[in-house]
């Protein structure tokens, strides 16, 4: 019900639902809650002003309900990062280790948050600091979420997430400086 | 009115003049050494007013974490602007700005990974690359914008090392435990941690404060506080023994009275008695007021418990007072026996003046003068005050049997030797055992409250109580040199697990030599800019992007050297204020240190090291302990030495002086024996307890051999021991069913002990003269 009210608010908020459709994301988000376990390989793409080209690194993901993700970059270098909870670590390739708490920074929150709230099906959450936008059918959909909160939004204009039925495709962030990151995501299997 | 009273009166109102103008203190470290060796001086100063001693952790539980987040920050608010702490900290904003620009500013001397090698084309290379993987990763929007300044990510990981030393989690922006179910606050007080009083009022400061914040919380009453701490327990700890006394003693006092009363039959007698007491009392806390200046607490409230034979006095006098004699005649009968015991007692206690404890020094003054006030109002006020138609006690019907009781009494002489001799056998086989020597076990604190402090401490992940590093050294520049030292040795072991991580001065402000160093690593300009540029092969960095690194490693080049001053108004300079102590001139350094499983290795890699050593705060206290009882023994044996000469000199004879010591020795085995059965193991409270033994059993003594233990005279003697023995028993039996060890241990002792003196004093002592 909780999820429901949430809904209806921000459908007020953007208008950007207003038509009756049978098909929406209160029906995706329950799609993407029903999933308790994925993996998959990844590709990412960066472009940013200061490189004078592309960098791309590939590794692998893999999501466990309801709030595990875990990022393994193979190359160019090996790196790990994995949010449990509320808390981010991570091994860097030089095998330095830390670990954040989400609460403690609450844009490393925002950020990560989009895509494992979206993973997990968890509009809530989503909902507390994304303006959600939802275009498409349910075989291909692109979810555009822009940050409530100002201070992301001065880094971050928007995270794209497009998928299919309860596949995540890709993920790309496009940063407010003009840089930008698109993750092209393949799943391991059904 | 006669001189004796005038003189009295005078003296009660020059002792309350003096205590009216002497201050008390509760500062409990007059009774820890001023120790000679240096690394007991740093742990007493740890336990005085050290870091730790000042820190109360408090914990918000009984609701959603959503709740106790509001409580916390409600709290803290408060607290932050009450002037009795420097510090509250409950994970609210994480790193301040000040302090995050004092690192940003400085991080090229501050880093202990700026070395040559890591400004050169292959160290640049390798920092480019993570700056690379970095500005690929998803953290990048918010982590780039220091790329250009700070390609080697010094900033980075002395945030990391200064702020993420205790890996805590924040939810709803406050710090908890692991689970979400405790909200988490840690509090500094200005006040040391000894100072009960000022922790008292802290502790009322969050008290009152969590009272408000219950109140404007939604769902706030529900929320439990808990708090610990050194000053908690100390706190607590007083209010358990102000309670504990005033019930025991309150009991003990209504026993007493009541037998008193039942015995004299006079309200008037019964105050009588309590008249020498008071007296004493009041003189010997004037005494030390005068000598000392000051006056502790607890040497009243133990000082009044060790001059309780006084009443004593009182006793003998009234009890013994003959119809025929009235109680001037008696008093002039007893007086000699009365004197001798009191010196006895006197010897006894005097040892405490040679304690190296400024408390004990002072209860030795305490008691001396107050027993020696005693007697001599015992001697000069009490009979006259006294009415004169008081002609004594009726006898009591019970008397005759124990006189007859105490006629037979040698007979068992030889089976009294024979239990003396298993005691000792007894103690003998015990006496690897004997000591409790570890300060842990008689710590008054609950096994409750200590279990609470370890979790909360585990949350906070406060650093070890055990263990630390401290260094030494004659100014700051060698203090900061030292601990640099220790700490690369102890950098070394954390990858081994030999502990997880530590603090030290140092990462705060370095030394001027490791300033010096870490500047000259930064190559000049143009080396650094042809080494960056060598670097960028083959990353897809632009080489503009590192236009700002090449200006700031110019500047820090440049920049003058980097002082205490440069951390006001941080809260990195609390922190350093903690590890670097100046004891006018000579500097201590702290190194806090995290979960160590290997001592031994800690300290191997400290050898090297001058000045620098590791702290066993446990090992340390506990020596303290087994020295403070050794001295204790000592001064103990020297004051039975001192007992023995004084009743050999009054005596001229060894016979009639061993009549007295041997009863006194004899039941201070069978109290080793009967406190030490089931392996109880003896603190430096029951052997107080001893010397209160001796002093009381030694009158019980000297009236057995004073002899007349026949007809009405005998009577009235051995009644008028009974009931000093009973009022002893029940007042200090009272005190030992206190959960507190100090008390429980003298109470314990010497209702046993007196006891005992009295049976064996009735087998072993005779007349002198028959």
């Amino acid at each position: 019900m909780r999820a429901l009210a949430g809904l209806a608010l921000l459908l007020l908020a953007h208008g950007a639902w207003a038509e009756e459709a049978p098909w929406g994301l209160v029906r995706l988000m329950a799609q993407l809650q029903a999933v308790k376990q994925a993996r998959a390989h990844f590709v990412e793409r960066k472009t940013a002003a200061m490189l004078t080209a592309p960098v791309e690194s590939t590794g692998t993901l893999s999501y466990v309900a309801p709030d595990r993700l875990e990022k393994i970059t193979l190359t160019p270098a090996p790196e790990s990062i994995v949010l449990a909870g509320d808390t981010l670590t991570g091994v860097q390739p030089n095998g330095d280790k830390f670990s954040i708490s989400l609460g403690d920074h609450q844009e490393v929150a925002a950020l990560v948050e989009g895509v494992r709230s979206t993973m997990a099906g968890d509009l809530r959450t989503l909902g507390r600091y994304y303006a959600i936008d939802l275009v498409g059918h349910p075989s291909e959909w692109h979810l555009t979420l822009t940050p409530l909160d100002r201070s992301v939004r001065d880094k971050v204009d928007a995270i794209r997430i497009d998928g299919a039925g309860a596949v995540l495709r890709t993920i790309s962030v496009h940063e407010a400086d003009g840089d930008q990151s698109e993750m092209t995501v393949m799943p391991d299997g059904p | 009115m006669n001189r004796a009273l005038i003189v009295w009166l005078a003296g009660l109102a020059l002792s309350v003049g003096i205590i009216l103008h002497t201050p008390f203190t509760t500062d409990m470290s007059a009774f820890l050494p001023r120790s000679p060796e240096p690394t007991q001086q740093i742990l007493v100063d740890q336990l005085r007013d050290g870091v730790a001693s000042r820190l109360i952790l408090v914990d918000f539980e009984g609701a959603p974490t959503a709740t106790l987040a509001a409580i916390s920050k409600a709290v803290a608010a408060t607290l932050r602007r009450a002037p009795d702490f420097s510090l509250i900290d409950n994970g609210e904003g994480g790193i301040g700005r000040p302090d995050q620009d004092y690192i940003w500013r400085n991080r090229y001397v501050l880093s202990d990974d700026v070395t040559p090698e890591r400004f050169t084309a292959a160290g640049l290379h390798q920092a480019l690359q993570q700056d690379l993987q970095l500005l690929s990763s998803g953290m990048a929007p918010l982590l780039k914008g220091s790329i250009g300044h700070d390609p080697t990510g010094e900033t980075l990981a002395l945030v990391r090392r200064m702020a993420g030393e205790a890996q805590r989690q924040i939810r709803e922006g406050v710090w908890t435990a692991r689970d979400g179910t405790r909200a988490l606050l840690l509090a500094q007080t200005r006040a040391p941690g000894f100072d009960i009083d000022a922790q008292e009022q802290a502790l009322g400061a969050i008290q009152h404060a969590f009272a408000a914040a219950q109140r404007s919380v939604d769902g706030g009453a529900a929320v439990r506080l808990v708090a610990t701490g050194p000053g908690v327990f100390g706190v607590k700890t007083r209010a358990q023994m102000k309670h504990d006394v005033s019930l025991y003693s309150t009991l003990a006092t209504l026993t007493i009275v009541g037998l008193l009363l039942a015995v004299y039959r006079s309200p008037r007698m019964l105050l009588l008695t309590l008249v020498p007491v008071v007296s004493g009392a009041l003189a010997g806390v004037a005494a030390v007021g005068a000598w000392f200046g000051f006056v502790h607490g607890v040497t009243v409230g133990f000082g009044v418990t060790l001059i309780g034979e006084a009443v004593d006095y009182a006793i003998y006098l009234f009890a013994q007072t003959d119809p025929a004699e009235g109680p001037s005649g008696t008093l002039r009968r007893i007086w000699p026996t009365l004197r001798l015991g009191v010196l006895v007692s006197i010897c006894g206690f005097a040892a405490m003046l040679f304690s190296s404890f400024v408390g004990f020094v002072q209860l030795g003054v305490f008691t001396i003068v107050g027993l020696a006030v005693a007697l001599a109002v015992t001697r000069f006020v009490l009979p006259s005050l006294a009415s004169r138609r008081y002609t004594g006690l009726r006898e009591a019907a019970f008397a005759p049997a124990l006189l007859r009781l105490v006629g037979r009494a040698p007979k068992l002489r030889l089976p009294l030797a024979a239990l003396a001799l298993v005691a000792l056998g007894l103690v003998a086989l015990r006496s690897n055992g004997l000591w409790q020597d570890e300060l842990s076990s008689m710590s008054p604190v609950s096994a409750a409250d200590q279990a609470i402090d370890r979790d909360l401490r585990r949350d906070v992940g406060a650093p070890d109580v055990r263990y630390m590093v401290v260094a030494e050294a004659d100014d700051q520049e060698s203090l900061l040199e030292a601990c640099e030292r220790a700490a690369a040795g102890l950098k070394r072991l954390i990858p081994a697990g030999v502990l997880s991580g530590y603090d030290s001065p140092d990462r705060y402000l370095p030394s001027a030599a490791t300033q010096v160093r870490r500047k000259a690593a930064v190559p000049d300009r143009a080396t650094l800019s042809a080494n960056l540029a060598a670097a960028l092969d083959g990353v897809p960095f632009r080489p503009e992007t590192f236009t700002p690194f090449l200006e700031d490693a110019a500047a820090a080049r440049e920049a003058p050297p980097l002082t205490r001053a440069a951390l006001d108004g941080t809260l990195l300079s609390l922190k350093l204020d903690a590890l670097l102590i100046d004891h006018a001139g000579h500097w201590v350094g702290v190194m806090p240190l995290r979960d160590v499983s290997d001592p031994g290795r800690i300290a191997a890699a400290l050898e090297g090291v001058p000045g620098a050593k590791l702290l066993d705060l446990k090992a340390e206290s506990d020596r303290l302990l087994h020295r403070y009882r050794q001295e204790a023994l000592l001064l103990g044996m020297f004051g039975c030495g001192v007992i023995a000469a004084l009743l050999l000199v009054s005596f001229r004879a060894v016979g009639p002086a061993l009549a007295v010591l041997a009863p006194l020795g004899i039941s201070v085995v069978l109290t080793l024996a009967l406190l030490t059965l089931g392996g109880h193991r003896l603190s430096i409270f029951n052997l107080f307890g001893l010397l209160l033994v001796v002093a009381v059993g030694s009158n019980y003594c000297l009236f057995f051999q004073r002899g007349h233990l026949t007809g009405a005279a005998g009577r009235r003697t051995v009644a008028s021991l009974l009931l000093a023995n009973i009022c002893t028993v029940v007042g200090f039996g009272a005190l030992s069913l206190s959960r507190i060890p100090v008390l429980t241990g003298i109470g314990g002792t010497v209702a046993i002990g007196t006891a005992l003196s009295l049976v064996a004093a009735a087998i072993l002592t005779r007349p002198a003269a028959s």
